[in-house]
């Protein structure tokens, strides 16, 4: 079959999570990443990545996959792929994004940047000192401080949910 | 199985993400939120705090117009090559007077027509004004100063070196704040004139249309009328609304009759006045 010695004639290249998994990926589709690009170019073949853990580089792998086979005609499946890649937690999200960002893959950074920017625009800062973890602090003093300072921004009703 | 191995093994983001997210992705995270959102963020502790005085670089190809009212310290404008009308308004005067210097402002604009600063906003960007000028506002039309004073030496100075750095200005509106507490030391008047003085070397040969509203007749001021009746070719009006001030109203009305005296460089040049 043809596919097959197309398969072989093209370059691979493996990737090692920080839990120590290893997947092997075509070297077109894992160039999208600069990290990799960057050891790709200076000839190395086996990718260790101490900061991506397996949950995440298999998402990952599957979004350069997808995008790697962007044409104009699959404008649409791709869309929904991506809409599809973001709908998870924001804990998800989160590793997703530093692994994109470690990994220097600007417009997968991009996405999960705007759609946690989107998720948490109009939430409380409560509700989202809560979703990224956050020990606030400030003393009430200070706090007070800051809200009286930019009170405008303060005004109305913010969304307490956590999703 | 201690608490700590549990949670290694279920990949449990820790709990402290936020030290665990690296500052340029909260910095990228913040830069997508709506501006009003994205000042919220200074709440949530101190390191977003700190994350949010470095916030939104404004890269806008194509924007053409810009009002914004509120701490301009968060924004920073580059990348607007088109931006032709731009509207400031701070709020967040508190410490930030000389932030920037109005240089490197007025180059981030290249395609400006209408410019409106209020007195924060004036103040904001009034740190080092250069004796010499260093670039120009080659596009602009129309300079708007709201609540000015002309009684501050690095507002005036700066109000001053926007109005020179401006050969195409057709209209200029300055709208002085008349209820500044009281008039500045003898020696900061004189230093405030020779900035004045200093628009003699121009010629402003588009200018058409000048306001001057909340006008007490200060040294300044009359300075400033005196050079702009004398230097604009082609002034067609001067409308002075004149402020409370401190003299009484026969003395402003004085004053204001010595404008009367001042050289027109534009013969049909009317000045009008309004008394309240």
């Amino acid at each position: 079959m043809a596919s097959t010695t197309e398969t072989k004639q093209k370059k691979m290249l493996i990737l090692k999570s920080a839990d120590n998994d290893e997947f092997e990926i075509e070297e077109s589709v894992g160039v999208q990443s600069e990290t990799i690009k960057n050891l790709v170019e200076d000839g190395f073949t086996f990718v260790p990545l101490p900061n991506v853990y397996t949950k995440a580089l298999i998402k990952i792998i599957d979004y350069l996959k997808k995008h790697a086979n962007k044409t104009d005609s699959n404008d649409e499946e791709i869309k929904t792929f991506d809409k599809d890649f973001v709908n998870t937690t924001f804990d998800d999200l989160f590793e997703l994004v530093s692994a994109a960002n470690y990994l220097h893959i600007s417009c997968l950074m991009n996405m999960l940047c705007q759609t946690i920017a989107d998720r948490i625009k109009d939430k409380s800062p409560e509700a989202v000192r809560k979703i990224f973890h956050i020990n606030c602090d400030y003393t009430p003093e200070e706090e007070a401080k800051i809200r009286k300072a930019n009170a405008q921004a303060f005004e109305g009703q913010f969304d307490e949910s956590l999703d | 199985m201690p608490p700590k191995n549990k949670k290694r093994d279920s990949r449990v983001v820790a709990p402290d993400i936020l030290s665990y997210l690296p500052e340029n992705i909260i910095d990228a995270i913040v830069m997508h939120l709506p501006l009003r959102d994205a000042v919220r963020t200074s709440i949530l502790s101190k390191k977003w705090s700190w994350c949010c005085t470095q916030l939104s670089q404004i890269k806008a190809p194509k924007l053409r117009y810009f009002a914004f009212t509120g701490k301009i310290i968060f924004i920073s404008l580059k990348g607007v090559p088109l931006l032709a009308k731009l509207s400031l308004v701070d709020t967040g005067y508190s410490e930030k007077a000389g932030k920037r210097g109005i240089t490197k402002f007025l180059e981030s604009f290249p395609a400006l027509e209408h410019l409106h600063l209020d007195y924060y906003s004036v103040r904001f960007f009034a740190g080092e004004v250069p004796k010499q000028l260093r670039s120009a506002l080659n596009s602009l039309k129309r300079l708007h100063l709201s609540d000015i004073s002309l009684d501050e030496l690095d507002v005036a100075s700066c109000a001053l070196y926007l109005t020179k750095s401006s050969p195409f200005l057709q209209e200029i509106e300055i709208e002085v704040y008349d209820e500044w507490i009281g008039p500045a030391a003898a020696d900061v008047i004189n230093e405030i004139l020779e900035q004045v003085e200093g628009l003699s070397e121009v010629t402003s040969n588009h200018l058409i249309a000048v306001k001057l509203t909340g006008i007490t007749c200060t040294d300044p001021e009359m300075e400033l009328i005196k050079l702009l009746l004398a230097k604009s070719p082609m002034l067609a009006i001067m409308l002075i609304k004149n402020g409370l001030g401190a003299e009484s109203p026969e003395t402003r009305l004085k004053l204001l009759a010595e404008i009367t005296q001042f050289q027109h460089a534009s013969p049909k040049a009317e000045v009008v006045y309004e008394l309240t």
